[in-house]
């Protein structure tokens, strides 16, 4: 069964936002709900690198674990998604989420938080898939018409990739060994490492994607990244 | 630090708070620049409503729901983003009219469904919610809607008037790089017609001087290569472009070829920009100092003897002149002026040397200075002498703005040419009266007078002076009288409180576009001033060009909307009522009054032989969109399928008649290639020899060439020499007897309209325009050898007198100021240079972009990037207001981001922005509902005065300012 | 008299009891926590599964 990831490679990820309005053009996000962010470190130094951020559809999603009304599930894609009809707007997830993933639109009365909003991973929700419906309060389904997530379909260089978890990472793997450095698959230590801590995730490829880290809150750092300029690769 | 944000976007600050400072612990305290400006929350106007609504409820247009009906079918439709010059395919589907999703577009070779920020929401025309509506009238300061036939008549006989009064030299037709290649040349064609060289485009701000530079090198002033090509390039050598943000989709093939080749990325420039963080090894250099920098560079190459001395020999003319200009720029005289250190620029120099071929990419860093066209041909020269011009993976990659303005620079929007490069000349307007059957007389009785027929007329960079000059001043009969804004924006141009005089001095103002722009609300004039609503490209079809030259074709996804009307068919109803529709519309059939745009295609085709135009035919094009998947993705090469052995887009020169199915040139000049598979030679444009040495190629020559060196321009003359001339048919014969008359030896490739002289040419593998060598000296122009000379506003009052401006002087009607305005010192109370860019979110005067909600709320302050150092001596704090006073007077008030990026006593601000003006929001101005989302003040209110000696490029990206709390 | 006290007492006690039903989704009671009983999903057919697989691939430059 194909297990679905996002993965963004920094080195590549320029910060355009192109994962940004894409998402918003696809499932009509309103204006102040963000599905999907682009965050910066070192922003106009050395060593600058972004990373585009969503709801990273966790093996063992934190979220999940701490909802007090069970409103998520699964699929069987692995892909983390929630039923707004059980939603209380409480907000733990949001305090779970080691990615900053949920949203919450300003609907309730007295300043309350609204229903939770996250990434689908463009897969809508529980709803009959492309009805009227679903779009509404998920987005679009693209999952169920073959299509993968258009934040990931559209991005400009190609750092943000989606779909099944082997290829994903047989394509991010390949550039790992052209460039001769790895910087690390970013978040996936925090998403995709179990509980259990046994599965590092063998697409991943071991040594190549380093700092992964360990389960909990800490999302990982991106390697390299704060080192300032790769190394002058050629010379005479 | 983090400013507070708005409850709405309380997911943006727990993420801000625990990732980016999760992230920060490893490697130092961080803050974007989206985090920093998001920070004043959704008070941007109106979309502070949205906010509010539940999710799945935000509102827009009823007609853009995306929710299927059951049953419609969905069809898809293919067009090209029209943003930036990259040229991505854009997917649509439709559904009942209307534009309900948009697709990647996977299969084409040149963005591999990749898109922008800009590209992925180009959707939201669709919903067109800020759009200008209708024809809107100036009446006593309110805006008042009125129809079109009302617009038109009011308008055109306006215009008739001003042309009875003052000569139809007073009226100036703005035209637009967002036009279809199709309108481009129908709006150059009207201006003919009108009787005005007064015509022209973005183009003159953006790369005239790469087009006018480049060109006065080898021949064309175009991207030599393709983004594609840089995939294979071994150096990257970017110098003020910032690709990351204003062309980010190259980036996809800039990162594939520094992962697969492991090609070094080096990138020039005083910020340091996202493509810099991206780069091996970044140079921080003064603002205004390229040509020093580039010398600096060549100084070393020379001095290590690592110039491609065959190369040279063959193919250029003049090397040995610029390494008398090198040997002055030692390394302690480059870091001097650029203060650059010289063993960075012999690392440079090494990386560069070693690494071939490599490519070099500029953009409007380099063009926007008054000497703009000195930088541009320096770039060149040091492409020259690493034999990196004429080769995949070399080439000069200039990339344009606008997603047409190669387009529309091609088909001559401008003061000094008609379409073609054919210039003014009597030749020129002779050939295009056989194109248009018309009489040459009769356009002649259009003009003032004979000389301003053949004169250029006063570029966009300088409309305003045109109408505050004095009328003695003036090299035409009367000041401007009439603007004809047809989509440009005024806030991409300097000096804005003059454009607010002219604007208020004009007899009449005039927009055509799809938002009202900031003309609408710059100026206090109280009548006579119309904005008409211009469909977008994505409301007709049409070509388009894109920076590598390719040619795609464009679908129309839906009908235009409200009532607002296509450029052509605009240009049309103007063309009735001054009573020339017919001669407009010759040889194209109109429907309705929307000319057909395929039989403008076919009408261009017939005429733009000097740059290979002509074999891009509608159906050519169209099968190239159809069969996308089919070309390569590195060479563009078509492999199989119906256009096989074809360029993607059959990017120009693309000779000869459609017939001869030349398969256009990916990169110019490639001798590797014979002329009838894409390859060329540099042009012979500058006769061939110059004080006794040749000009012409020596020992250089296309693949399976006829004449193994090189030649001049082909004409009948050459074919009848060489005995070609037999190969011509007995219809191609006539038709250059028609044109040549007793004089046939003199009708040449470029002005045969048969199209037999450049299929004879080819067959016998010549290249049309010659053979010739590139040259390093333009001797035609000021600098004949590219020089360094301090920008008119410089704090470095100490190197000027070593590096001089110009004298004053008249050129392009007006008086042009160098140095009276360099001698006056303003350095103490103007000390930090100010220079301006793009922002990857917005486009142009981002009247457009700032309408885009999805666009909008990624940037809605308009802001300046101050060094820390500077801003702690002003007293200025991250994220207060402070006043930007540049050095003309003019002033912004804008939000401060103390940053690294930019250095010590250097500013920055974005050029999109405006709707506010020296501290006053003018939204009110707007039409209603008209008004973009996002309003900012315009970054050229605060800059100055500056042009460049040979094209008038405005001088945007050096001046000077003070900053101080607001 | 205390019949009608009895039926005030029991209408009250309704309202009352009334309010705490905020709203009117189906929400299950969760006897077992951490499993969700929501309505279930569409699981996607293996022909959507292969196609899925193909547009990853589209994500390689190559």
């Amino acid at each position: 069964m194909a297990r679905m990831k996002f993965l963004c490679d920094a080195e590549r990820c320029i910060e355009c936002n192109a994962c940004v309005t894409a998402c918003k053009n696809e499932n009509e996000v309103p204006w102040g709900i963000n599905r999907r962010r682009v965050v910066t470190i070192n922003d106009g130094k050395p060593g600058e690198r972004t990373i585009s951020v969503a709801c990273m559809h966790c093996s063992d999603a934190p979220c999940k674990a701490v909802c007090p009304v069970d409103c998520f599930y699964q699929t069987d894609e692995g892909v983390v998604l929630h039923n707004k009809d059980l939603c209380i707007g409480c907000g733990y997830c949001f305090y779970a989420c080691p990615f900053g993933a949920p949203q919450y639109p300003q609907a309730g009365n007295f300043g309350s938080r609204g229903k939770m909003d996250k990434c689908t991973f463009c897969s809508g929700g529980p709803e009959i898939d492309n009805s009227d419906a679903e779009f509404k309060k998920y987005g679009r389904n693209r999952l169920a018409e073959g299509k993968l997530p258009l934040c990931a379909e559209m991005c400009s260089t190609k750092a943000l990739l989606a779909g099944d978890a082997d290829m994903v990472s047989a394509i991010y793997r390949e550039r790992v060994v052209a460039r001769g450095f790895g910087s690390g698959a970013w978040g996936w230590g925090t998403a995709y490492q179990t509980r259990s801590g046994q599965e590092r995730d063998r697409s991943a490829g071991g040594g190549m994607f380093q700092g992964t880290g360990g389960p909990g809150p800490n999302p990982g750092a991106i390697p390299g990244a704060g080192g300032g300029m790769p190394t002058q690769k050629q010379g005479l | 630090m983090l400013i507070k944000k708005s409850p709405a976007t309380s997911g943006g600050r727990h993420l801000s708070r625990t990732l980016a400072q999760t992230l920060a612990s490893a490697t130092g305290v961080t803050v974007d620049r989206r985090a920093f400006l998001r920070s004043s929350g959704i008070a941007a106007g109106g979309a502070a409503l949205a906010s509010a609504l539940p999710f799945g409820m935000v509102k827009k247009a009823d007609a853009a729901t995306p929710a299927a009906p059951a049953g419609a079918p969905v069809k898809q439709v293919k067009s090209v983003c029209t943003h930036c010059s990259v040229g991505c395919t854009v997917i649509a589907e439709v559904q009942n009219g209307v534009w309900i999703g948009q697709e990647p577009g996977f299969d084409s070779p040149i963005n591999l469904g990749s898109h922008c920020a800009k590209g992925a929401s180009v959707r939201e025309h669709a919903h067109g919610e800020r759009r200008l509506r209708y024809p809107m009238k100036m009446v006593d300061g309110k805006w008042t809607r009125v129809g079109w036939d009302q617009a038109i008549t009011e308008i055109g006989d306006k215009l008739l008037a001003i042309r009875e009064k003052s000569g139809p030299d007073s009226v100036f037709w703005l035209g637009s790089a967002k036009h279809s290649n199709e309108q481009a040349y129908l709006f150059r064609k009207f201006a003919a017609l009108w009787g005005t060289n007064n015509v022209d485009h973005q183009a003159r701000i953006c790369h005239s001087t790469t087009v006018a530079g480049v060109a006065n090198v080898w021949g064309y002033g175009a991207m030599t290569n393709s983004y594609n090509d840089i995939q294979k390039s071994r150096a990257m050598f970017f110098i003020g472009s910032n690709a990351a943000e204003a062309h980010p989709v190259a980036m996809l093939h800039v990162l594939k070829a520094k992962e697969q080749n492991n090609a070094p990325l080096i990138v020039a420039d005083p910020r340091f920009t996202r493509t810099a963080a991206k780069a091996d090894e970044y140079i921080r250099f003064r603002p205004g100092t390229d040509v020093a920098l580039v010398w600096g560079i060549l100084w070393h190459v020379f001095e290590n003897g690592w110039e491609d001395k065959d190369y040279i020999a063959k193919r250029v003319y003049g090397m040995d002149d610029i390494r008398a200009e090198v040997a002055k720029w030692t390394p302690a005289e480059v870091e001097r002026v650029t203060g650059v250190p010289g063993s960075q620029l012999k690392r440079v120099a090494r990386t560069l040397a070693s690494n071939r071929p490599g490519t070099l990419v500029w953009c409007m860093g380099g063009t926007q200075h008054h000497i703009g066209n000195n930088n541009t041909r320096a770039y060149c020269v040091l492409q020259l002498a690493l034999g990196n011009i004429g080769v995949s993976g070399g080439g000069t990659n200039i990339f344009r703005g606008h997603d047409n303005v190669q387009g529309a620079t091609d088909f001559g929007v401008t003061s000094d040419s008609l379409p073609g490069y054919y210039g003014l000349a009597e030749g020129a307007w002779k050939h295009w009266a056989r194109v248009w059957d018309v009489s040459y007389d009769s356009l002649l009785k259009r003009f003032g007078s004979k000389a301003l027929m053949e004169s250029t007329g006063i570029p966009v960079s300088r409309w305003f002076d045109g109408v505050l000059e004095a009328k003695e001043n003036m090299d035409q009969p009367n000041p401007l009288k009439g603007m004809v804004f047809w989509g440009h924006a005024p806030n991409s141009q300097v000096r804005l409180p003059d454009m607010k005089k002219a604007m208020e001095a004009l007899e009449l103002l005039v927009v055509v576009d799809p938002y009202p722009t900031m003309t609408a609300v710059l100026s206090d004039r109280k009548n006579d001033f119309y904005l008409l609503p211009a469909a977008t490209q994505f409301e007709t079809s049409g070509s388009a060009t894109a920076s590598n030259r390719s040619v795609q074709w464009r679908e129309k996804i839906v009908e235009p909307l409200f009532e607002s009307k296509t450029d052509h068919e605009i240009m049309y109803l103007f063309a009735k009522k001054f009573g020339f529709a017919e001669d407009l519309c010759k040889a194209i059939k109109v429907n309705g009054n929307e000319p057909l745009i395929e039989d403008i295609t076919r009408e261009w085709n017939r005429g733009m032989w000097s740059v290979g135009y002509t074999g891009q035919s509608p159906e050519r094009i169209k099968l190239h969109m159809q069969h996308q998947a089919t070309f390569d993705r590195t060479t563009l090469r078509a492999n199989g399928g119906p256009c096989d052995g074809d360029y993607f887009g059959l990017p120009w020169p693309c000779w000869g008649t459609p017939e001869i199915k030349h398969p256009g040139s990916a990169n110019l000049y490639d001798p590797s290639l014979p002329v009838a598979e894409g390859g060329g030679a540099f042009r012979a444009r500058f006769g061939v020899e110059r004080n006794g040495v040749t000009l012409l190629a020596e020992g250089s020559y296309p693949e399976g060439s006829a004449i193994k060196d090189g030649y001049p321009e082909v004409t009948m003359a050459m074919l009848q020499k060489l005995g070609f001339d037999t190969d011509l048919t007995a219809e191609e014969l006539a038709v250059i007897q028609k044109i040549g008359g007793d004089k046939i030896g003199t009708v040449s490739w470029t002005t045969d309209l048969s199209g037999g002289i450049q299929r004879v040419a080819i067959k016998h593998g010549l290249n049309p325009p010659g053979n010739a060598k590139a040259r390093c000296v333009a001797w035609n122009f000021p600098d004949p050898v590219p020089i360094h000379r301090e920008p008119l506003y410089t704090p470095r009052r100490d190197l000027v007198a070593s590096y001089p401006t110009y004298k004053d002087t008249k050129s392009w009607r007006l008086p042009t100021l160098y140095k009276s305005i360099q001698d006056r010192d303003v350095s103490k109370e103007y000390p930090i240079i100010l220079t301006s860019g793009r922002l990857v979110e917005y486009e142009g005067g981002g009247d457009e972009t700032r309408s885009n909600p999805w666009l909008a709320e990624l940037q809605q302050d308009m802001f300046v990037e101050i060094n820390p150092f500077d801003a702690n001596n002003a007293g200025i704090k991250d994220g207060q207001m402070v006043w930007v006073e540049g050095a003309e007077k003019g002033r912004v008030k804008v939000k401060a981001m103390v940053t690294e990026r930019v250095g010590r006593g250097v500013a920055f601000m974005p050029f999109h922005f405006g709707g506010v003006y020296q501290g006053q929001d003018l939204r009110s101005k707007y039409p209603a509902g008209a008004d973009p989302i996002v309003l900012g003040e315009a970054a050229n209110t605060a800059t100055t005065y500056g042009y460049d000696s040979v094209t008038q490029m405005q001088e945007t990206k050096t001046t000077l300012c003070r900053i101080q709390s607001a | 008299m205390r019949v009608t006290r009895a039926l005030l007492l029991a209408l009250g006690a309704a309202v009352l009891l009334a309010g705490c039903q905020e709203d009117a989704a189906p929400r299950p009671i969760h006897l077992d926590k951490g499993v969700y009983q929501g309505a279930a999903d569409t699981p996607r057919t293996p022909e959507e599964l292969r196609a899925l697989q193909q547009r990853t691939a589209y994500q390689a430059v190559r």
